[in-house]
């Protein structure tokens, strides 16, 4: 019998237990798929359980472990994938009524990586519908229902990977995959406290996911340490003859220690005073994760984000993009089907945006990007918050609930930049809150190592939900 | 309704609106409006209630509010393109 307490160890933990062949991943498989039965439909967590698929995967990884073809540290890890990733014969339901029933014949390339490096897959998780791309107000725009936070079902888990952060968090799963456009990986980690990472705009192949927003979309690993979205990142990341846009810069993610003597940090605080909405407790832990760090042996320089307009360039593009993307759903009346209730309105509401207007945008993006070079030309790492308060309940107006800017996402989305969210306390409720690591583009190795720095010397990420405790 | 010439009278009115009326429902023209409409209304299509037409109100002008940041941002003569076109190669023995 298989306890908890198996159920909430890292990736690299398990992995070890796989290896050394203390654990079987048949057993551990039927773990999660009784915890995924007993747990799953409180939180609104998965779209599909793909028990039958998980079953005969975990098989398969036992045998080939058995016969000593261990492939590497996911291999015989259960998984969930948020449910824009096509995967062959199962549906994909993009979290939307009108593509409920939707089925691809090929699996997305991060399904697939998985599936070589050894991975099962437990099931589809939960998302808001076409991932908030049309806009979004309520925790129910999602076709799964609202995202339920395992710390409290009556709070938002965050969006748009909510059932990735809340599976991961509650222990239904190894790990996750997650998808941003706009905070959609960092938001779930930080009320769910999880870890995730947003890699650089094109370290991972979208192909075969959902397009929300092309030029902004990113597919990243949603788990319960840093270490393991290193891991995980190892095995979904390089190119891919089947989206253009993904990199071909070298994957090196191998663990190395961070030589803190060379890090320049960049210090960003927001001002929690005079921001509307945001908590002193989001702030106080916030100040609690920056002295750990600098007892670490970081050295913060307080710095301010470049001058830009950045907030209203992201979301033009964005708006823009995904109003091409989900055209057909304009026109055959799909969009009335969503339970957003101002979605069906994006078009007449964004009428007066023109082409000027977007090519302008574009244009702006390319300077801003040049002066974010600039800055990380500077720095090396900005430590910044990341949500300014913890999740707010699943009943009310999320733009009433989060009524502050997200001018760090801003910037990081726009220009492709990732970042990792690091949970680094609890807020009012006994709810989790977390910060972040942006760098410069494809500085994932350097992110993962002070997260996972920072995870040594605290215990946050290690922390449990009460919800399903036994 | 608008104003009736003095000179003419209700029942010219009503006949004249009666012709006018038979004509463009069996006109060309509107059986080609008529295609349009078709295809602009989408099935399922719930008119806004008052609440839902002051959020549209909302999201509108906070999208002209974005309009006037990124129209009067000025970008220098000389400022970057953000390219994203490129030529794509044939590739050798592709049949058209």
């Amino acid at each position: 019998m298989i306890g908890e307490d198996v159920l909430y160890l890292s990736v690299a933990e398990l992995g070890d237990r796989i290896r050394s062949r203390k654990l079987s991943p048949v057993e551990l498989t039927e773990a999660y798929l009784d915890r995924i039965h007993r747990h799953a439909a409180t939180l609104n967590a998965f779209a599909t359980v793909t028990a039958d698929l998980a079953r005969e995967q975990a098989r398969t990884a036992e045998a080939e472990i058995g016969k000593g073809h261990y492939k590497g540290p996911l291999h015989g890890i259960p998984y969930g994938a948020k449910d824009l990733l096509a995967t062959a014969g199962i549906r994909t339901t993009w979290g939307a009524a009108p593509t409920k029933d939707q089925v691809f014949d090929k699996d997305a390339t991060v399904v697939r990586k998985l599936r070589e490096a050894g991975a099962v897959l437990l099931g589809k998780l939960s998302c808001v519908e076409f991932a908030g791309c049309l806009g979004y107000r309520f925790a129910d725009a999602s076709l799964q229902g609202p995202g339920r936070n395992p710390w409290d079902p009556e709070r938002w888990t965050g969006g748009s990977s909510s059932g990735s952060g809340a599976a991961t968090a509650s222990g239904l799963v190894g790990f996750s995959i997650g998808t941003e456009t706009w905070g959609s990986i960092l938001c779930p980690s930080a009320f769910c406290g999880v870890t995730g990472l947003r890699p650089t705009y094109g370290r991972v192949s979208r192909a075969g996911g959902m397009v929300g927003a092309y030029t902004f979309d990113k597919i990243g690993p949603i788990a319960r340490a840093a270490e393991d979205c290193r891991l995980v990142l190892q095995a979904i990341a390089g190119p891919d003859p089947d989206d253009p846009s993904a990199s071909d810069e070298p994957v090196r993610l191998d663990r190395a220690r961070v030589d803190l003597s060379r890090l320049r940090a960049a210090l960003v605080p927001l001002d929690f005073a005079k921001t509307k909405g945001a908590e002193a407790e989001v702030k106080s832990a916030f100040d609690g994760a920056v002295a750990e760090l600098k007892a670490a042996g970081l050295k913060l320089t307080e710095a301010k984000l470049p001058e830009f307009p950045a907030s209203e360039v992201a979301g033009l593009i964005i708006n823009a993009e995904a109003l091409s993307t989900f055209e057909k759903f304009f026109d055959d009346g799909g969009v009335w089907q969503l339970k957003d209730p101002y979605a069906p309105y994006q078009r007449e509401i964004t009428r007066a945006l023109n082409g000027a207007d977007l090519v302008k945008a574009w244009r702006m993006r390319t300077v801003l990007q040049q002066k974010a070079a600039e800055f990380f030309g500077e720095y090396d790492v900005i430590v910044t918050p990341n949500f300014m308060s913890v999740a707010p309940s699943i009943h009310g107006d999320l733009n009433k609930a989060l009524p502050y800017a997200d001018p760090v996402g801003a910037i990081g989305n726009a220009c492709g930049l990732p970042s990792i969210a690091l949970p680094c306390g609890f807020g009012k409720g006994h709810m989790p809150t977390g910060f972040q690591i942006m760098g410069a583009p494809f500085s994932e190795s350097t992110l993962l190592g002070l997260g996972e720095l920072y995870q040594s010397r605290t215990r946050f990420h290690k922390e449990r939900p009460p919800l399903f405790a036994s | 309704m608008p104003q009736l010439s003095r000179r003419m009278k209700r029942r010219r009115f009503v006949t004249l609106v009666a012709m006018s009326s038979a004509a463009l429902l069996t006109s060309p023209l509107s059986r080609a409006a008529a295609a349009v409409t078709r295809a602009t209304a989408p099935a399922g299509r719930r008119a806004a209630s008052p609440a839902i037409r002051k959020e549209i109100a909302n999201q509108e002008k906070s999208l002209a509010d974005q309009l006037k940041t990124i129209r009067g941002y000025t970008l220098p003569p000389g400022s970057p393109m953000a390219f994203v076109f490129k030529p794509l190669r044939a590739r050798r023995g592709a049949k058209p």
